[in-house]
């Protein structure tokens, strides 16, 4: 038989079915005749079963959860497929990878710095999944405001670094809110805006600076812009100093870049 | 021994996986968190990471405890880099195993428990949750509301087992400690 002593000492583990069968059983045999060990098991369980209840947190719909899961899929696999493939087809892709940075290696046909393409398709490509993300599938807001200011001021609080914050101007343009989200594993910010009934993302996430093409960019107002197709969408991307911003929407390319025309800084 | 999931079939039962374990990942996210969006990208990131390697994981083991396992580096690795260094305190080594256990109130029947709780509210709760030091947070977590083993615990922590016992041991207490706290202020128990 063992002490109260040892049966407090055991009782946690007890709780948690942790103990050895024959502890489990000494510990069962002291708490049948001990009342006082007895109570204080079941002021335990009282209070477990309390915090597990209180605890409890209303689970997301269903659709949104499915839309996270899907989301991670999707970008789970974006650019390296390829590299899952049969060897040979793998040996043939590496191969021809190989000779085209020796060709351009030792060729150099660009005259402009060398780019950083698979990054901005990358991306482009997540930035595009994540306003889907958001719009399609009714992802909340952290913040719900039309008022920039009051926007800025959150996204500052939020950010551990300052950055400048990218605001549209446009008057058509219609700011809802923002939120944190993660692009490229970095955090990032995420503003949502509503246009003619169509949404518009800008994200803005610190990342060192970045060689952009420049025979490729365009300007739009004082920003010079990368504009990616994806998913026959375009995308735009630009930087400035160690922020990188993007921008996508359900736009055509000339709109996109009328809307980034406007875009002020705070 | 079963074999990893064919293509054909990887997307379909890593999909309902997923799903069936949304909950108590999102729960915990939420908990580390404090922040219902980061929670939401925590879990898709974890998400991500579990299907990029989902190749390698062998149908009929421990799922949800592997699922975890991503979730805890995840967060360690890619929403705790700036805070990190300050986590590297062994709390085990630094203070002794049982200090702070005599602060805790002392229940020592289900009358007394009920009437300290009764007007402790949901929100104390989480809040109670919330405030204790990540390190034991995760631990008590795992055990009290996803019921995980000891040795899952150690496995998704990557602690030996007698930490596990140590953390959640004085975890628990804080929690009380904590509920007892919100019940005194809240005028209901003297003290």
């Amino acid at each position: 038989m063992i002490s109260c002593e040892d049966c407090q000492k055991y009782l946690e583990a007890f709780l948690d079915a942790a103990l050895e069968v024959r502890e489990t059983l000494d510990v069962q045999e002291h708490l049948q005749w001990c009342k006082t060990c007895a109570d204080r098991a079941e002021a335990e369980r009282y209070v477990r079963a309390f915090i597990r209840q209180q605890a409890a947190i209303p689970p997301l719909p269903e659709a949104r959860k499915r839309a996270i899961i899907r989301c991670a899929m999707r970008a789970a696999h974006p650019a390296w497929g390829w590299l899952r493939a049969p060897l040979h087809a793998r040996e043939v892709a590496l191969a021809l990878a190989a000779a085209a940075a020796v060709f351009l290696l030792l060729l150099n046909p660009f005259s402009s710095p060398v780019d950083q393409s698979d990054f901005m398709q990358q991306l482009a490509r997540e930035a595009l999944l994540t306003y889907k993300m958001y719009t399609t599938e009714g992802m909340p807001l952290e913040i719900a405001s039309a008022d920039d200011r009051q926007v800025v001021a959150w996204a500052k609080t939020r950010l551990a670094s300052p950055l400048k914050i990218p605001c549209i101007t446009e008057q058509a343009t219609r700011l809802l809110g923002g939120r944190l989200c993660r692009l490229l594993d970095r955090k990032s910010l995420a503003l949502v805006y509503q246009r003619q009934g169509r949404h518009i993302v800008l994200f803005a996430f610190k990342n060192k600076p970045l060689a952009l093409p420049r025979h490729r960019l365009v300007r739009a107002g004082g920003l010079e812009l990368y504009v990616q197709t994806v998913e026959g969408r375009p995308v735009a991307l630009w930087q400035s100093g160690e922020v990188t911003y993007s921008m996508v929407g359900d736009l055509d390319r000339d709109t996109l870049l009328h809307v980034a025309s406007t875009i002020d800084f705070r | 021994m079963p074999k990893p999931y064919r293509d054909a079939h990887r997307r379909e039962a890593f999909e309902a996986l997923a799903l069936e374990h949304f909950d108590a990942l999102y729960h915990t996210a939420l908990r580390l968190t404090r922040n219902p969006s980061e929670a939401e990208d925590l879990v898709q990131e974890t998400y991500l990471r579990a299907y990029r390697f989902f190749h390698q994981f062998t149908p009929g083991t421990n799922i949800k405890a592997w699922l975890f396992t991503i979730l805890r580096n995840t967060y360690i690795n890619a929403y705790r880099k700036a805070a990190r260094q300050h986590e590297r305190l062994d709390f085990e080594q630094v203070a002794p195993f049982y200090a702070d256990a005599g602060a805790a109130p002392e229940w020592t029947d289900r009358a007394s428990a009920e009437a300290a709780l009764r007007h402790v509210v949901q929100d104390d709760v989480k809040r109670a949750l919330d405030e204790l030091p990540e390190e034991y947070r995760l631990v008590v977590l795992l055990a009290d509301l996803e019921d995980f083993s000891y040795k899952e615990i150690a496995d998704i922590v990557g602690c030996p087992i007698g930490t596990v016992m140590s953390r959640l041991f004085r975890g628990r207490r804080l929690l009380r400690k904590s509920l007892g706290e919100f019940a005194r202020k809240a005028g209901y128990i003297k003290g």
